[in-house]
């Protein structure tokens, strides 16, 4: 079977990871690599044998005929990769958030593009998190009234350096770099949003925020929270802890595990309280670097892409979240109620 | 079966829950009770326990330094990878590789830092790389390693790209430079047994997860069980409970036991209570 050759543009913790991934499945290679800065691109050329380095993603991409181009730079150099990559029609993969704003979104999304898209918002791919889908989907416990929910991580204590903590680069602070977990989960789980109501606040860093707190309306659920920090000490990982309220039951779901509570007895669920660990829900991999879900994130990818089926989080449903952040940030600033406006 | 003490309970991290984290995060921010649990470990016979350069390990290995009064063997594990990615987070990847120049700095001569330097500007990788090991490894020097196992996050990343220079090189100086047993972990031994007999290297000493639930058995259990049988190195067997998923401590040890050439696994206990369980029933 051809293998599909696949180009990494950029090579911190994630291109690293998904380099490696595509590099060690059956249906991909690793065929190329971009990396702007000289002493990593030379030990590159020294170590990785049979992979071309280039250290202009241009040039890479004029000169290669790839299938696949994996962007995994600071976000506000995506918009401009995208652009090109699309200019090669390539199937396109972009590491989480797609973009820097909604109105870079809507530059993309607006463009007709036939091949395959996707965001790596890999909570998508977790066991514990499909396994609470499911029961929200076949109405297990009946309808989900409320639910509450918090994303924490000890991360931040300390003014932080770099381009995640420059606005202008990242587009925000732990509302873009983690919340956007969070709000695509919840795109994914619950639906669309339709207002928010929210407000933050900067204590470590002066130019983005360190803690969020958001309510929110969906279409379908009648109600929802999320607080958020980066700043929230005894997080060694991060945590994104969600409590729903169905009719007749609740359920807590994090990456490890899923609690449920359910007033009776149905297909699958005990009535009382059941736990599920993440270790019973999580499938085989061909092959795990830093989590089975990049891996199961990478391989849909490949298998929309030899299947000409949608991913499921394209760069359409993924604009969804920058959206709902730009509202976000819209809501801090004017301290008001926001619509989402999910109008390409 | 020998037993050795794994670590991830001391430094506050459970697979099942981060509540759970967070309670033995506070059991072991006091150093003495990492202490009286390693101690009792040695006391009921296991044979040797995990460490690396988690800044609570290292206050852990100057404390038994000092206290010491029981013996135990030390499998080290290098390097901090937890900690790099935190400090990468803050300060980049440069301010990453000068926190580096800096501790070998201070923790061995002004010579280093110097030396450093020198290496970055003639892109000399393969000695940046055997400096920061050797500067991860410098404050267990005077203990007794019985093996030097890289991390599975490095391992299995090299693996993916086949950089298989490197870990010739890392073989090399751990066994030669720093006299030690080269060790490696890995969540994927398939690939690990299948490059380095493709790669033309003995096989190393190598720890990986072996339960009776497949849970990180990559690819699948059925592969990962015939791995096993033919593998002709050493096996430390790891995550042998399935990271909380197997329920029988028992079940857990039969499965082992099927595989006649297992002689060592790696358990994580954080009370009396829990060793002498687990002893029971692997001893």
């Amino acid at each position: 079977m051809k293998k599909l050759k696949v180009g990494v543009i950029g090579t911190g913790k994630m291109g690293l990871l998904h380099a490696g991934i595509f590099n060690a499945l059956e249906k991909s290679v690793l065929y190329t690599i971009s990396e702007k800065k000289k002493i990593i691109a030379i030990f590159l050329k020294k170590y990785l044998s049979g992979v071309n380095i280039y250290q202009n993603y241009k040039e890479m991409l004029e000169k290669e005929d790839l299938d696949i181009v994996v962007i995994t730079t600071p976000v506000f150099l995506h918009r401009g990769m995208i652009i090109d990559a699309m200019e090669h029609n390539l199937n396109i993969f972009v590491e989480k958030p797609l973009v820097i704003s909604g109105d870079e979104c809507r530059m993309i999304s607006n463009k007709p593009y036939e091949n395959k898209t996707m965001v790596g918002y890999c909570r998508r791919f977790m066991g514990t998190y499909n396994f609470a889908k499911k029961i929200i989907e076949n109405s297990n416990l009946g309808k989900v009234n409320y639910f509450s929910s918090q994303l924490f991580v000890a991360q931040v204590f300390n003014r932080g350096k770099g381009w995640l903590y420059n606005p202008l680069m990242s587009g925000g602070g732990v509302l873009m770099d983690l919340g956007s977990h969070a709000i695509d989960l919840f795109h994914y789980l619950f639906g669309d949003i339709e207002t928010v109501q929210a407000f933050g606040e900067s204590i470590f860093n002066k130019k983005v925020e360190d803690y969020v707190s958001v309510n929110m309306k969906f279409k379908d659920v009648s109600r929802g929270s999320l607080q958020l920090s980066w700043s929230v000490r005894n997080y060694r990982l991060p945590e994104f802890k969600i409590e729903i309220h169905f009719d007749e039951g609740v359920i807590i779901v994090t990456e490890k595990y899923v609690n449920i509570y359910s007033e009776k007895e149905t297909d699958f669920i005990k009535k009382g309280w059941s736990t599920y660990y993440k270790q019973n829900l999580t499938k085989d991999v061909p092959i795990n670097l830093g989590g089975h879900e990049y891996t199961l994130e990478d391989l849909h990818f490949l298998n929309c892409i030899l299947e000409n089926k949608n991913t499921i989080c394209d760069f359409r449903e993924a604009a969804k979240t920058n959206y709902v952040i730009d509202k976000i940030y819209s809501s801090i600033e004017k301290e008001r109620i926001e619509t989402i406006d999910y109008a390409v | 079966m020998d037993l050795i003490l794994g670590h991830n309970q001391f430094i506050g991290i459970s697979h099942i829950s981060e509540e759970k984290s967070r309670e033995r995060e506070k059991k072991f921010l006091n150093i003495k009770n990492i202490y009286d649990t390693v101690e009792k470990a040695s006391e009921l016979g296991y044979k040797g326990m995990i460490i690396e350069t988690h800044p609570r390990m290292l206050n852990f290995l100057e404390y038994f330094k000092k206290n010491k009064n029981f013996d135990i063997d030390f499998y080290l594990q290098v390097p901090y990878v937890q900690g790099y990615i935190q400090k990468m987070n803050e300060k980049g990847l440069s301010g990453l590789v000068m926190e580096i120049i800096k501790r070998g700095g201070i923790k061995t001569s002004s010579s280093l830092i110097l030396t450093n330097i020198i290496n970055i500007a003639k892109k000399d990788y393969s000695s940046i790389a055997t400096s920061a090991l050797r500067l991860e490894v410098a404050p267990f020097m005077d203990i007794k390693i019985k093996a030097l196992f890289l991390h599975n996050v490095l391992t299995d990343l090299l693996l993916s790209l086949q950089m298989q220079e490197i870990f010739i090189k890392y073989i090399e100086y751990v066994e030669d430079k720093l006299r030690i047993k080269p060790g490696f972990i890995t969540l994927n031994f398939q690939l690990f047994k299948n490059n380095f007999e493709k790669w033309g290297i003995s096989p190393p000493l190598v720890m990986t997860p072996i339960n009776p639930i497949g849970y990180d058995m990559n690819p699948s259990q059925k592969a990962i069980e015939d791995c096993i049988k033919k593998y002709n190195g050493e096996i430390i067997a790891m995550n042998v409970l399935g990271g909380g998923g197997v329920s029988s401590i028992n079940e857990a040890c039969s499965y082992l036991k099927s595989f006649n050439k297992i002689k060592s696994c790696a358990v994580g206990a954080s009370s009396e209570k829990h060793l002498r369980e687990l002893k029971e029933v692997f001893l």
